[in-house]
């Protein structure tokens, strides 16, 4: 709650043209959007550009923060928002300047890669890209961001019931893709 | 996005509970969830680019271009309407009704029509083709932007560069 009342504070600074104030919200939310946006989109440089836009379009929407909400879950409404609608240009974007870019040789996978694949969570990665957008979403709200059913159905504009009902069925196809014997499904 | 979310009877508070610890053991085993490192200069990087004078977001600019975009196919629309008054019916229809065509509205109706019969009867003499025409151009520009707008500039990679 003082929390809460500290970002309250800092937002109505930064809405009166104080742009340290809304830098202190950038630092502190900027890594919690880019989790959220590489979750969703799968891709670390689409995750910077997502975080970018993000907080670009909440420094113009300040004026309709409401302080009654967490800073943060507002940020990720702006996000969530932002994935899906990139998700649908995505699947428009038939050809990609990567497919007629053939010349161009494919960057090294670094050992980040390398030890994220040994460690398994490239597996949870390729089974949350697996996911419907809609389940995906929840998913990662609820369990990347620890956010209530509610907060997240105030984001995403559902109601619980229905919040509760894409978790559920985000779990069952988690646990086909990812649920087996331990073995890192390819 | 009514079948994803088709109401299920077995989901109660108990199968919502039992869920949500299977999901966090589920994640738990392959070190899940985890926040990813972003790169280090990235909120550096958000600051270096937000604008130095803040600019709210009034809607105006955005909602203007649909708002002119409706009313300028409204208004083509009345046109090729009064053009189709004067072909089926009186050139003078229109006027009339503004109170004939010495008046200064009526005048305009008058001429408006007049300009909007050769449209109409070229639309009727070539039929439904003549219509393919900017459908296909409209197909073919919408295309274009859809491909251009969403094509990834950036390379696939893993976070943490």
């Amino acid at each position: 709650m003082e929390q809460q009342a500290e970002e309250a504070a800092l937002v109505r600074r930064a809405v009166a043209g104080d742009q340290s104030a809304f830098a202190v919200l950038v630092q502190r939310y900027s890594g919690a959007i880019f989790n959220q946006a590489y979750r969703m989109l799968g891709d670390s440089h689409e995750a910077e550009d997502a975080v970018q836009e993000v907080m670009l379009r909440a420094y113009r929407r300040l004026e309709s923060f409401d302080p009654a909400r967490r800073f943060v879950t507002w940020l990720l409404t702006i996000g969530s928002n932002y994935c899906i609608d990139r998700l649908r240009r995505r699947r428009l974007a038939w050809l990609t300047l990567d497919d007629v870019a053939l010349w161009l040789s494919s960057p090294e996978p670094g050992p980040e890669r390398v030890a994220l694949v040994a460690e398994g969570r490239m597996a949870v990665q390729r089974a949350l890209q697996a996911l419907p957008d809609a389940y995906r979403s929840v998913t990662v709200l609820r369990y990347w961001h620890d956010l209530s059913y509610q907060e997240i159905a105030e984001a995403l504009g559902l109601t619980e019931a229905t919040v509760k009902t894409r978790l559920h069925r985000a779990r069952k196809m988690l646990e086909a893709a990812i649920g087996g014997d331990g073995e890192i499904p390819v | 996005m009514r079948r994803l979310d088709e109401y299920d009877p077995t989901l109660d508070e108990a199968a919502l509970t039992a869920d949500e610890a299977a999901t966090r053991a589920l994640l738990a085993r392959w070190g899940e969830p985890v926040a990813v490192a972003p790169p280090r200069d990235l909120a550096v990087r958000v600051l270096a680019s937000l604008p130095a004078e803040r600019q709210p977001a009034t809607g105006g600019p955005a909602r203007w271009p649909r708002a002119a975009a409706l009313l300028t196919a409204l208004a083509f629309a009345l046109w090729v309407a009064l053009g189709a008054w004067g072909v089926l019916g009186n050139s003078m229809g229109p006027a009339r009704v503004a109170g004939g065509p010495d008046g200064g509205l009526g005048q305009l109706l008058l001429t408006l029509t007049l300009a909007a019969k050769p449209l109409v009867n070229l639309l009727a003499a070539v039929g439904p083709a003549a219509l393919l025409v900017p459908l296909v151009l409209g197909a073919g520009a919408w295309l274009w932007w859809r491909l251009v707008r969403g094509a990834p500039l950036a390379m696939r990679s893993e976070p943490g560069r």
